[in-house]
């Protein structure tokens, strides 16, 4: 398979032990608690207080829980909170 | 509310539509910050925004078929929203904000410090008299030039420096230590009696005594003699020492019984003035006194700032009373208290070292006069120096 720039990049990141989201632009999935952040996100879809579809370049990431809010939202990153369920990864 | 949001402004906005998450995904592409999102139902989400982002942010919402309502407005700008409507007030604060950076560059209040002796007013009048007085312009002020001067009109000074900042300026001085007085002790004394009296307690430095505690001495009675003669010889000493003595000393104050006193009139002409620095303003009325025979009393409303700085801005009301004179009878208790308290103030002046134990007084009538015969105990020190005067002969000199 030949491999593309982006993945390149992207394995170019890991050997060269760089940050893979900061490089290569790749997302990054982050639970705190509480807080779920995720960095190079494509925007949202469904949002709602049990339920959040949020959008990435690699599909969508599925958030269910009780009392969820999207906190922070901006062209880098997105911050959830609430009491998060599950979170099902593309 | 953080300060910059507020100098900024802020809006908070409803997106309705069928898909208002679209229109955040463009929102949030286009960099545009919103926070406080709030989803209210499946077709309305509410956000905060600049309100310099509002423009964007209705583009966005138009590409996403959505619609924007502005719910609130916070910010400066509604704040003062209502100043809009009052173009004199702006001007007028426009104007006071002009006029307060205006009068920053020019000196208003004059402090100084670390004088003890020296009158802050003695010096600021020196300062004024060199040019430095409230409404000069402190940075043509010349520190160096200022010492030079002052230390040479007020030689009591030993240092003088002056830091004036804005509307404000501190001068710092440091006053001489005043040499001491010099003993001469070659010189060669005697100790004497300043007073008659009985004395209480000695102490000699130098020299022999010739009295003892106990005894009475009248005034200019010798109490330690410099000469001494050990071994057929004459030795010559600056006798010193602290003589102690209770004494009694006694006076006659003669007073007459009428005095002149003023009767006010009950009409007051008032008038009121400004003065700012040394500029005299004419509020209202007339301050001048136009015939002989009148009393003029000022009272002065300095205008002060919290903190008791106080500007050279005084608000002045000048009363003006006419009155008469006619001559009263002394009352001779007041007068028996004011004399007394002037004599035991001339005793305590008078005195090198001591204390008035007690004091009394009798007043008697003399004619057209108030005689008051006063007398004090008191301890006192009465031993003063006496210079003893050496003669030599001709013939022996021969």
């Amino acid at each position: 398979m030949q491999k593309t720039p982006r993945t390149l990049v992207a394995l170019a990141s890991e050997r060269l032990n760089l940050p893979a989201e900061a490089t290569a632009g790749l997302v990054k999935v982050e639970i705190v608690g509480g807080r779920l952040s995720v960095v190079n996100h494509k925007g949202v879809g469904a949002f709602g207080p049990e339920y959040m579809e949020l959008l990435t370049r690699e599909g969508v990431i599925h958030v269910r829980g009780t009392g969820l809010a999207l906190v922070v939202m901006n062209h880098m990153e997105l911050v959830i909170t609430g009491h998060i369920g599950s979170v099902e990864l593309p | 509310m953080k300060w910059i949001d507020f100098a900024r402004g802020t809006l908070r906005i409803a997106i309705t539509g069928a898909y208002p998450q679209s229109c955040l995904n463009r929102m949030a592409a286009l960099r545009l910050q919103f926070w406080d999102i709030v989803k209210r139902n499946d077709l309305c989400v509410e956000v905060t925004i600049y309100r310099a982002h509002l423009k964007a942010a209705e583009q966005a919402a138009g590409r996403s078929m959505c619609e924007v309502t502005v719910l609130d407005e916070q910010g400066i700008l509604v704040k003062f929203a209502g100043l809009r409507r009052r173009p004199v007030l702006l001007l007028g604060l426009a104007a006071v904000l002009a006029l307060v950076f205006w009068t920053q560059q020019f000196l208003w209040t004059i402090e100084v410090e670390g004088n003890e002796s020296v009158p802050s007013d003695q010096i600021r009048y020196s300062l004024a008299e060199l040019g430095v007085r409230p409404g000069v312009r402190w940075q043509d002020l010349d520190p160096q030039r200022l010492e030079n001067r002052m230390l040479d009109r007020i030689p009591a000074l030993s240092w003088f420096t002056i830091n004036a900042n804005s509307a404000r300026a501190t001068v710092l001085v440091k006053e001489r230590i005043p040499i001491p007085d010099l003993v001469e002790t070659r010189e060669p004394t005697n100790v004497i009696a300043t007073q008659t009296g009985i004395i209480e307690s000695m102490e000699v430095y130098d020299g022999v005594p010739m009295v003892e505690k106990g005894q009475t001495v009248v005034q200019g009675q010798l109490l330690v003699s410099g000469l001494t003669t050990p071994w057929r010889t004459t030795v010559l000493h600056h006798a010193m020492a602290e003589v102690y003595a209770r004494t009694w000393r006694t006076a006659e104050m003669i007073s007459t019984k009428e005095m002149t006193a003023k009767t006010l009139s009950r009409e007051v002409q008032t008038s009121w003035r400004l003065v700012v620095g040394n500029k005299l303003m004419k509020i209202s009325g007339d301050s001048r006194i136009s015939e002989a025979g009148c009393v003029k009393m000022i009272t002065s409303y300095p205008l002060m700032l919290p903190g008791g700085i106080t500007l050279p801005i005084t608000l002045e009301r000048v009363e003006i009373q006419s009155y008469t004179t006619e001559q009263v009878p002394r009352d001779p208790t007041a007068l028996q208290e004011r004399l007394m308290s002037a004599y035991l103030q001339a005793v305590r002046a008078d005195m090198v070292a001591g204390l008035v134990h007690s004091s009394d007084g009798t007043l008697s009538e003399e004619g057209a006069c108030w005689r008051l015969w006063a007398v004090c105990e008191c301890t006192e020190q009465i031993g003063a120096l006496s210079p003893i005067l050496l003669e030599t002969k001709e013939d022996e000199r021969g």
